[in-house]
């Protein structure tokens, strides 16, 4: 892990950008620019692969010498072409359109790509090129700043955009994780969250918690620069890894800290392998029905016979089985009854109240028995309020835990008040 | 109870579990009463259904019956279980084994219990009756124990559903080597093509597309052959990114206007954002009507999104979309038709046919009616009975070693003039 990524200085887009904009000063001429707001669109159509593909309708332009692309770190794309190709580019723009009608930007009215509009705005190199200077200038300077662009919201897309820069996880760098996990003392990275039913305004009444390893303090510690979401097959890999030194783990423990009804995350290969054989001995019986093993849907449909399998196992031993994981394009695709599964968990994103729609929603939920869902990453208050508006009572996430330090503290406070009375205050 | 926890431990010790039984044997053979012993033929089971954690697992299914009673347990090498009891309910076993057949109702003999030839799942010995059958049939497996020996381990039983994979297990190092072999390795030598066919309802056949894949097996021989390329489903799924860049290269070089047959190509969906696929798609230009691109189930499920950016992307460009490693069982447990493709394959199992209820059958049926029979196609065809069965669905597209025997007798009794495509030339 000592060779760090060399940092390298490469031209920005911003900067080429700029400069060419400085070229165009001389030949303005039957020439155009189109900038199209990406980066307004919702933070769903605005993954990397929404990008790239965005930038690809414009690729027979660029090869056939038409115009100049330049995707700006914002996801913003900046196309100078010539004026003779402007029906091409409003052809590009329509397919844009139609890649992302569902986003609130395109609106609902019908417009001609040939204007202006909140995705995009043309320029005339010859009237407005004072315009395009300052916006290539703009660019270069907000692309030099890398703080956050909005303070609320995206943090998800900067975490995301974050990871996927430092060197891509390959095998040679996993083979080293798996070497370093080891030796690696897991227990300072092992994290707790509480899943709990919470009905209106309750205070939340804990089910069980979730262990895990946190992803990112893993990296920070053992691979410090890997871009792990490079490949998924092998952060898979690594998860089957962490399986087992978590089991092993769970197996010896004397923490007592790890009571009550848990939850750990598990591929389908570890529930069938001689490390759960072992966890499983260590617990009593009684233990194992407090026990949630939470499998991910790739997992579950990478080998259906296996799963059956595992689940047929884990079920007979005690444990409780929840999917993991899914999301309101995932959901349809898991008969949850059929799976065995008790339970199911819902990522929260505010995807679903935008763009989805409770009426759907409520929907997939009920398709699942609502009082088998949970709602997991709830990280407002926002979530709290559309999932039970869906008819959801299980939540887990950081607000969550937010809920039930203040009860802890008011509680803390309600205590100290209780025994002062009587008493007098203590002297330590 | 000491005596159940070396004789479960003694799969790992020097003594063979055969060994370890005959002794017991030995030391009861005067005290047969109420002694009873089944033998459960986990070896009789498919191949794919006796990997070594169902034998691991299905061994555990009698832990509670093994602290109830005076029970021993043994892992046979071969994967059958052998317990021996004294004076225990024959309920009490009986349920314990139930509970296995459950566990294993995805293959035909445990599923029924009894095959239609007479194979048994199981066999009971009495021993004040039985007892000689039982020393000779554990003799008889300690024989086949050790002559199988040197052959024996998990890891050279990994792969077992594929036959011809032996060698390493992959771990990421020796991943990392074969990675790098690949990059310098020329993969058009070992594409291969194998045609997907339409029967019209007059029993005409006409070719479909010709799907273009890399043979691993020929793969593993020739550019890993110390490794096997399929022991751990994750790295090798990271190994078809490094195979699709090269079939990409290699595909590039291809001449799409003068292709007889329409194409197929796996990909991940990785590799369809990718620069790589861009190039290609300039090479084909105006031909994207010609190619189907094959994705995986797991990839799709691994990120939906984006394999919904993707599906549009391509179709959007006039590419077909297919969803490949469907099976009979991935049907009864959710809808393929939900991901709007334009075809799925279902590869055919028989060993899930063969369980299939009619009334399973018919759910399937109904599945196959609502997204459309023409979206379906049977690989790995093997045989005319999996044909019978598709047919019984109204699915008409094959795939497989049977329908290539089909294709070559049908240029055989054309002299040799090939078949004709069922694409609609524009």
């Amino acid at each position: 892990m000592a060779e760090a990524a060399p940092t390298q200085r490469v031209a920005t887009q911003e900067s080429l950008l700029l400069d060419y904009v400085h070229r165009l000063d001389s030949h303005k001429q039957g020439r155009r620019a189109v900038h199209v707001h990406l980066s307004s669109l919702q933070a769903y159509n605005g993954r990397e692969h929404h990008i790239r593909i965005a930038a690809n309708t414009f690729e027979p332009l660029v090869k056939m010498h038409e115009g100049q692309l330049f995707v700006l770190k914002n996801s913003d794309l900046f196309f100078i072409y010539k004026t003779a190709s402007q029906s091409d580019v409003e052809t590009s723009l329509l397919k844009l359109r139609f890649l992302f009608s569902d986003d609130p930007l395109m609106g609902d009215e019908v417009q001609a790509a040939g204007d202006n509009n909140a995705f995009h705005t043309y320029y005339d190199a010859e009237k407005e090129y004072p315009k395009i200077l300052a916006i290539a200038r703009a660019m270069v300077h907000a692309g030099e700043d890398d703080s956050p662009r909005q303070a609320d919201g995206n943090s998800k897309n900067q975490l995301q955009k974050r990871q996927e820069k430092g060197e891509p996880l390959n095998p040679r760098l996993l083979g080293r994780v798996i070497q370093s996990l080891q030796r690696a003392d897991l227990s300072n990275m092992v994290r707790r969250q509480f899943i709990c039913a919470l009905i209106g305004k309750a205070t939340p009444q804990p089910l069980f918690s979730e262990l895990f390893i946190s992803i990112a303090d893993l990296r920070e510690t053992l691979m410090p620069g890997v871009n792990i979401g490079a490949s998924k097959w092998l952060f898979q890999h690594l998860t089957e890894t962490l399986d087992r030194r978590v089991l092993a783990m769970l197996s010896k423990t004397n923490d007592h800290s790890i009571t009550g009804e848990i939850s750990v995350n598990l591929n389908v290969s570890t529930l069938l392998s001689p490390e759960f054989i072992q966890f499983d001995d260590s617990l009593n019986a009684a233990m194992r029905g407090s026990v949630v093993v939470e499998l991910q849907k790739v997992d579950i449909f990478s080998d259906l016979n296996a799963f059956l399998f595992a689940r047929d196992f884990a079920k007979e031993r005690g444990y409780r089985i929840c999917i993991d994981g899914l999301t309101h394009e995932t959901m349809p695709f898991v008969n949850r009854d059929k799976l065995g599964a008790d339970m199911v968990k819902l990522v929260w994103q505010a995807e679903l109240e935008d763009k989805v729609g409770q009426k759907r929603v409520r929907r997939l939920v009920k398709d699942m028995q609502a009082a088998r869902v949970i709602l997991c990453r709830c990280d407002n208050e926002a979530a709290i309020t559309f999932g039970q508006g869906v008819g959801i009572n299980m939540f887990q996430g950081r607000y969550i835990e937010n809920l039930i330090a203040e009860e802890a503290r008011r509680r803390e406070i309600e205590m100290a008040r209780r025994r002062n009375q009587p008493l007098e205050p203590d002297q330590e | 109870m000491a005596d159940d926890v070396s004789a479960l431990s003694g799969i790992s010790e020097k003594r063979s579990p055969e060994r370890s039984l005959l002794d017991h044997v030995g030391r009861v053979a005067h005290n047969r009463a109420g002694r009873f012993a089944v033998q459960v033929y986990l070896s009789r089971l498919k191949p794919h259904n006796r990997q070594p954690y169902h034998i691991r697992i299905a061994s555990r299914s009698f832990d509670t019956l093994l602290h109830s009673v005076d029970a021993q347990l043994y892992v046979m090498s071969n994967g059958d279980l052998v317990l021996m009891c004294r004076n225990a309910k024959i309920e009490d076993v009986d349920a314990v084994v139930l509970k296995i057949r459950q566990l294993f109702r995805a293959d035909p003999l445990a599923a029924k219990g009894r095959l239609p030839d007479g194979t048994e799942f199981t066999r009971w010995y009495d021993f004040e009756a039985d007892f000689e059958a039982f020393v000779e049939m554990v003799r008889g497996l300690e024989l086949a124990a050790r002559r199988a020996r040197p052959k024996r381990g998990e890891d050279a039983s990994a792969g077992q559903s594929v036959g011809d994979f032996v060698g390493q297990p992959l771990d990421p190092f020796n991943l990392a080597k074969v990675d790098e072999a690949l990059q310098r390795f020329r993969i058009a030598d070992i594409m291969r093509e194998q045609p997907a066919i339409v029967i019209g309802t007059e029993g005409t056949e006409e070719i479909l597309f010709m799907e273009k894949f890399v043979s691993v097996a020929e793969l593993q021989k020739q550019a890993a052959p110390e490794y096997n390329l399929l022991s751990d489903t994750w790295m090798f799924q990271h190994l078809t990114e490094t195979i699709d860049k090269r079939v990409l290269a290699a595909l590039a070089r291809q001449d799409f206007a003068g292709m007889p047959y329409d194409i197929s190509i796996n990909l991940n969906i990785k590799t369809v954002m990718s620069r790589e696929f861009q190039t290609l798609d300039e090479v084909v230009a105006d031909r994207t009507d010609r190619i189907v691109v094959e994705l995986q189930q797991i990839d799709v499920f691994s990120d939906i999104s984006a394999f919904y950016a993707a599906r549009d992307w391509l179709r959007d460009r006039g590419y077909r979309v297919l969803i490949d490693g469907l099976n009979p069982m991935s049907l009864q447990y959710y809808n393929p038709g939900l991901l709007n493709a334009d075809y799925y394959k279902v590869a055919w199992t028989n060993s899930f046919t063969d369980t299939e209820s009619a009334q399973e059958h018919a759910e399937t049926g109904a599945l196959v009616d609502s997204i459309g029979a023409e979206r379906f196609i049977l690989g790995r065809t093997d045989s005319e009975a999996a044909v019978r069965w598709a047919l019984t669905l109204g699915v008409r597209r094959f795939q497989g070693f049977f329908i290539d025997l089909v294709v070559k007798k049908q240029i055989e009794k054309r002299g040799g003039v090939p078949m004709a495509s069922a694409s609609r030339r524009r």
